[in-house]
Order: C-alpha cells, then structure tokens, then sequence
C-alpha cells in the first residue's frame, strides 16, 4: 500500500477546485478498482483522454493516462472494458457513460447482480422511451411529414430528462433525471438527520459540506430541468403553429437536457455510498463522500438564476480531510463494495 | 427459571453439539431469562466459542456494569481468592448491590437499555458514563447479599468488590480509550495513557485490569505495553505475560477458525497486532518480542496456508467444476463461489503479510490453471463468471487470458501489492 501511494503521488496536480467547465471536470465513472473509485474521465481539447482521481492527502487531484492506469491502479475486467467503451469519444458526456456502464455490467463483468439491476434499469429507460416517442408523434402530428424526422432525435435528447409532469401525458414513466433529483432531496434528508447524531466536529462539519453541496446542486439541476421541460412546451407549441424551425429545436433541448445530466452527474456514487454505509458506517464513510462531491465548474455561473457560494463551501471543505477509501481499506473489501454500488445505481 | 442437574446437562450437551449459527440464537433465547444463575453455569462449557463467534448479547444493567471489567473475569472454578481477579458467580451478587444501593438509576438505566446489546457502542458509552462514576463511590466493606450462597468466600467481597470500585471511578475514560483502541485513530495511545495514568495510584490489580481491558482491544498493544511499563515498573512483567498470552490466544484463534473468512479476519489482527511489538526501549524486551513474532508469523501462516489449500478446492474449485458440468448456474451459485473466492483471496493476502509468499503463489497458480482449464469450456458457468473468480483470486491480470482464449498465455499472477 506504501509504495501505490509514493507511486500515485507523482500524477498530483494541482488543478483549481471549480474547473472552468464541466468538460474539465469530466464525467463519473463507475469503475470498480478501488483505486479507481471515484474517477473522472476527461478529454480537455484535442488530447488524450485522462482519468481524474482525489488526491489521497484530500487536497487536489491525480491526473493519468490510461497505460499509467494499467500500471499503477489495478483496473479490473470490467473497468478495462468500461475503458474501451468510453475512451475513445471526443466529447465524453454523463450520459455516454453511463450507456456504456451499463453495456459492460450487462456482459456480467460487474457479478451477476449488478447485470440483473441493469437490466431492469435498460426495461425502465426503455419504457420511458417508448411513452416518450407515443406522446411527442401525437403532439407534432399537426406538422405533417417532417413529424417522425423530428421525433426520434427529441426522444434520444428528452429520455433521461422526460418532459414533466402532465406536460404530454398524464401517465409518463418518471425519467432518470427527475427520479436523480428526488434521490438527492432524500439524500439531504438522510444527512440533515444523520448531522444530529454526529458525535464529532469533524463529522458535523463534513455533514455540512455534503448537506450544503446537496442543496446547492438541487437549486441548480432544479432550475435547469424546469427550464427544459418549460422550453419542450413552448417549443411544441411553437412548432406545431409553425414559429419554430425544426433545425434550431433539437440543439437548444440538447443544451439544456446536458445541464442536467452535467450537473447531477457523480451525485448518484455518493448518494449509494452513502446509502450502503448504513447508519453505523456513516461516519466512516465520510472523508470518501466529501471527496467525491462533484463542484459545478465556473460556466455555471452565467446560468440564469442565484450564484451559490460554493467558495466557502470548498474552503471548508479543507478542514475535513476528505480522503479516497482505498488510502486504508482492504482492496477485496473495497472491489466488492463498488460492484454492490453498481447495483443500487445501475 | 431452575434446571435440574439432569435438564442443565442435556442443554449443555445440546449446546456443545450446536452449530455456530445456531447457537448465536440459543444463547439469545437464554439471555431473555430473568434468573441467569443457572445458565451462566451451563454457558461457561461454551464461552471459549461464544468470544469467537461474539455475538450481541442484550444489554442489562449487569453487563453494562461489568463491561469494562470484562477482562478480568473467570470461570468460578478458575478464580483463586487474592488473584486480583473476578469470580463470575460475583457479578450476580454485586449487580444486585448496585441496583439496591441506587435504585433509582439502576431503573433508568435498565429501562434505556432495553432493545440495546452490548455492541451498540454509543449507548454503551452514555449509560456507562451515568453508572460507572456512581457504581464507583459504592462502600467496599458491604457484603452482597447472596455471595456467600454463590460459593465464594466472605472474605474476598472487599477485595473484589474494591478492584470493581476503582475500575468504576475511571471507567470513562477507559472506555473512551477501549474505542479509539479498537478503531485504531491516532490518539488511540494518548487516551491510553490518560486513562491509565490515574489507575496508577489505585493500585496494582486495578491498573492491571486497565492495562488488560486496553491491550486487549488494542491493535498497537505492544504500545500499550510498552507505555503501561512506564507508568509503572512493578506492572511490566505483567504486561508483557499479559501481551503474550494475548498474541498466543490471536494465534489459536487463526488456527481454530473454520472458515476462510473468519481465519482471514483472525489472522489479520494477528498480523497487525504483530507489526508493532517493536516498540520498546528495553532490547532484552524488543528481543523476546521479536523471537515471539517470528514464530507465532511462521505457525499461523502455515495455518493459514493449510487451510487456504484445502477451502480452494473444497469451497471453490470442486463447487466451480460442478457447475461447470451440469445446467446454466442459478445467479445464487455464482454468488456463493464469488463469495468463497473474496474469503479466500483475504486468506491469502495476510497469509503472504505473515510470510510462505511462495507456497501462496503456488497453490494460486495451481487454481489459476485448474479454473482456466474450465473456462475452456464453461458448460453450465459463462466464460466471464470463470474470469471474474480468477480476477477475484488472482487479480485482473491472471483473467486476463481467459477473456482471450485466441492468445492463450502462461498463468500469471499479479503482484498484489496493494494488499500489503
């Protein structure tokens, strides 16, 4: 464990904390290694893509290539695949992620478990999908031909998001964001509770920081989805009283859909940590979670709305420690844990 | 409730007979008894499996009071009056004092304590902070009603009944020091000492009590031996038998473990109480330690490789080929030989910490080779679950081959640092 940790020291860097944009920060994703939990893939312009790990010491990052990956992190089967998958995309995104993530759990390389709650998770997307496309061809029939062109891609940028409550139909199946934003707001209820047992100082500062970001990243991905589902309305309307070219819909959705998914995405990995901690883990748990909160980068600051103070967020941050589990846990312990996360968010 | 001697024979029999998992349940059943004189007696043919086995007794007054005397407390039969030490048959007889002499708390106490086991740390921790101190300023020259009916000599109840009134008075910081040993945090040796120090000046059997309720939970207990000898010089020859004896029990614990599982966690205390009993500034101490390392590295590696051995084939290899041979394997079987190759691979990565690296790496070779020979054709198992119980085995590496049955390569181990 000494020498991975002199090894792995040499890939610090001493990257901001609020990157300037989520490109920068890069997506979550789920491998197993417990070296590697709590990675971020990212391609910043035209280089290779690198992975994003928190720093053992709780202040900055490691950042590395794949093969210093092979060499140093012990990735596992399924991590190599997952690698494969994602590695190659120009402009990784949450969403490619996690359909590759589900590709690979689906080939049994995360334990038979995490395959079965894929599977149930790919018929839910599915049934999503479907209910999406029925809704949106009825709504944009009125537009003659040029409907079924506009369709497909509508539903492809709108099936995580959906497109709210009774806004096409009263009997949608809930998306994955908006089922994302619920799982948050019991997540801010389970740490405003667990914040009046905390025995330490340290734990009731780290329930803070977490409780905090929980709210601050609610506020924003609230905004955006409302935003989103405000604007398929109108633009439905507008395009079915002809206002509306189809050649400027799908980009303006495709933007404000991605600021969903950008600004949840990493929050699922600490709500299931936390959730498989049980309430007697919780303090342990602790200095990992905190390291993993994903910080909205600088671009959400032009965003319409309130400008959270994530500075003095961050800089309290600093006097918990925050700390990647594999610094002291057993290795089979951790891998096995992380393939259970896969399962409760698949 | 009272047993006739024949009736507590056979429930001693039948728990002598009982299976781990059963008897876990029994000795909670017979916790539920109001009046415990008799199933203490037939409990104690099965303490030695009831502290491997540890499960969550419920937590009445009389535990909580006795808690943090708990490492002094022998088998009626064991105890010798003047031992510094607790005859078992005395709890009973004390805890009734207590109750009588603070009626009020003692309600209070057993009231909150009701639904609680001895292992819900926290309200161990804030109800003893309210019985302890109070349970500590008892009169030591009063006589429990029913010690004498016990079996026990009228004229050691002072003495008994002293060494739990000094434990009692610095409890809290004992226990206090008992957690941070047990978790292993940085000022584990700083509350460890804190909480000592005072016992000093009670007297050499309770600073030995101290010493052994906090070696005991220790993961450094060289340390606090080491630090218990300067405290006080006439203790050292007692803390270190005492830091012998426990390192030796650690080891027949491994050896008596069942499973790989339980041995794997067994052994990796062992081993971690091991790493540090270089601590001393006594060379003839550090050298006796050594010598005691060393061997008790060498028996309980072989141990653990005696048993990784046979579980390898028994647990996984045997159960794996059958699944192989017969229909596609249920989602159940594939998790249970998962399960047997993590008990397994913990086995192996502290049997290597404690040394036989290389007989270690050739039984896992072996298994490699065998599993891959079964990857060839998988039948009844997908090619990927056979790789996943390598890469579980024998890290991601060594799976490698079997994902890729064009360019097969000779088994390869991974290096496994990150265990050590």
């Amino acid at each position: 464990m000494l020498n991975m940790r002199s090894t792995v020291e040499g890939f610090a860097a001493n990257l901001p904390e609020r990157q300037a944009s989520f490109a920068e920060r890069g997506c979550a994703v789920s491998f197993t290694a417990p070296m590697l939990s709590g990675a971020r893939l990212r391609r910043v312009s035209c280089g290779p893509a690198e992975i994003v790990l928190p720093a053992l010491s709780g202040r900055g990052v490691y950042v590395m290539g794949w093969d210093a990956c092979l060499l140093h992190c012990a990735p596992s089967l399924h991590d190599r695949q997952l690698w494969d998958r994602i590695a190659s995309h120009e402009r990784p995104t949450p969403a490619l992620v996690r359909a590759a993530a589900r590709e690979v759990a689906r080939g049994g390389y995360a334990g038979r478990a995490a395959k079965a709650a894929v599977l149930v998770a790919i018929r839910q997307q599915e049934a999503v999908r479907d209910a999406l496309r029925n809704s949106l061809a009825a709504r944009l029939r009125p537009i003659g031909p040029g409907a079924a062109e506009l369709v497909a891609p509508m539903v492809a940028i709108l099936a995580q998001t959906g497109t709210g409550p009774g806004q096409l139909s009263d009997c949608e199946p809930s998306a994955a964001m908006p089922q994302a934003i619920v799982a948050l707001e019991a997540f801010c209820g389970s740490i405003a509770a667990w914040s009046q047992v905390a025995r330490t100082p340290t734990e009731q500062r780290g329930a803070a920081i977490l409780l905090g970001a929980a709210r601050l990243t609610l506020l924003l991905a609230d905004a955006s989805l409302q935003a989103l589902w405000c604007l398929v309305a109108d633009l439905l309307d507008r395009l079915v009283r002809g206002e509306a070219r189809q050649e400027e819909v799908l980009p303006l959705l495709a933007e404000l859909a991605s600021r969903v998914e950008w600004v949840l995405d990493g929050w699922s990995m600490i709500e299931t940590l936390w959730a498989a901690a049980g309430p007697a883990g919780r303090g342990a748990v602790l200095p990992e979670v905190v390291s993993l909160l994903p910080v909205p980068p600088l671009e959400t600051e032009h965003w319409p709305g309130a400008r959270p103070d994530w500075d003095t967020l961050l800089r309290t941050r600093r006097l918990v420690r925050p700390s990647p589990a594999w610094g002291s846990g057993s290795q089979v312990d951790l891998a096995e844990r992380n393939e259970g996360l896969r399962c409760l968010a698949p | 409730m009272s047993l006739l001697g024949g009736q507590a024979r056979q429930l001693r029999l039948a728990l002598l007979q009982a299976p781990d998992h059963s008897l876990g349940r029994v000795v909670a059943m017979l916790d539920g008894l109001q009046d415990r004189s008799v199933i203490d007696q037939v409990l104690d043919s099965v303490r030695p499996r009831l502290r491997r086995l540890a499960p969550a007794r419920p937590l009445r007054l009389s535990r909580l009071l006795f808690l943090p005397l708990d490492t002094v407390i022998d088998p009626p039969s064991g105890w010798r009056p003047g031992s510094q030490r607790i005859p078992r048959s005395a709890i009973a007889p004390i805890a009734d004092l207590v109750s009588a002499t603070l009626p009020r708390l003692a309600e209070e106490i057993a009231a909150a304590a009701l639904g609680h086991s001895h292992e819900d740390h926290a309200v161990v921790a804030a109800l003893g902070a309210r019985l302890w101190p109070a349970a500590g300023v008892l009169a030591h020259t009063q006589m429990p009603r029913g010690w004498v009916a016990a079996g026990l000599p009228a004229s050691a109840a002072a003495p008994v009944l002293g060494l739990c009134t000094a434990i009692w008075r610095h409890a809290v910081p004992l226990w206090q020091a008992r957690a941070a040993a047990l978790a292993g945090t940085t000022d584990a040796l700083a509350l460890a000492r804190a909480a000592l120090a005072p016992l000093v000046a009670e007297g050499a059997g309770p600073l030995a009590a101290g010493l052994t309720l906090l070696l005991r939970a220790s993961l450094t207990p060289g340390q606090v031996a080491t630090l218990a000898a300067s405290l006080s010089a006439q203790i050292h020859p007692l803390a270190e038998r005492e830091l012998t004896s426990m390192l030796a029990e650690n080891a027949a614990a491994v050896a008596a473990a069942t499973t790989a599982g339980e041995m794997a966690k067994a052994a990796a205390l062992l081993a971690r109480r091991l790493a540090d009993l270089d601590v001393s500034d006594n060379a003839a101490v550090r050298e006796a330690r050594r010598r005691q390392a060393a061997t008790l590295r060498r028996d309980t590696s072989q141990s653990c490789h005696a048993h990784f051995a046979g579980a390898l084939v028994e647990r996984l290899l045997m159960p794996a080929a059958t699944a192989a041979a017969g229909p596609p394997a249920e989602d159940a079987v594939v998790t249970m030989l998962e399960s047997a190759a993590r008990d397994l691979r913990r086995l192996e990565a502290v049997g290597r910490r404690l040394g036989q690296e290389s007989t270690f790496d050739s039984t896992l070779r072996d298994a490699v080779a065998q599993l891959r020979r079964l990857a060839a054709t998988p039948g009844g198992l997908e090619r990927i679950d056979i790789a996943r119980l390598i890469e579980i085995l024998a890290g991601p590496e060594a799976a490698l081959a079997t994902l890729e049955p064009a360019k097969p390569e000779p088994a390869k181990l991974e290096p496994a640092i990150a265990q050590r």
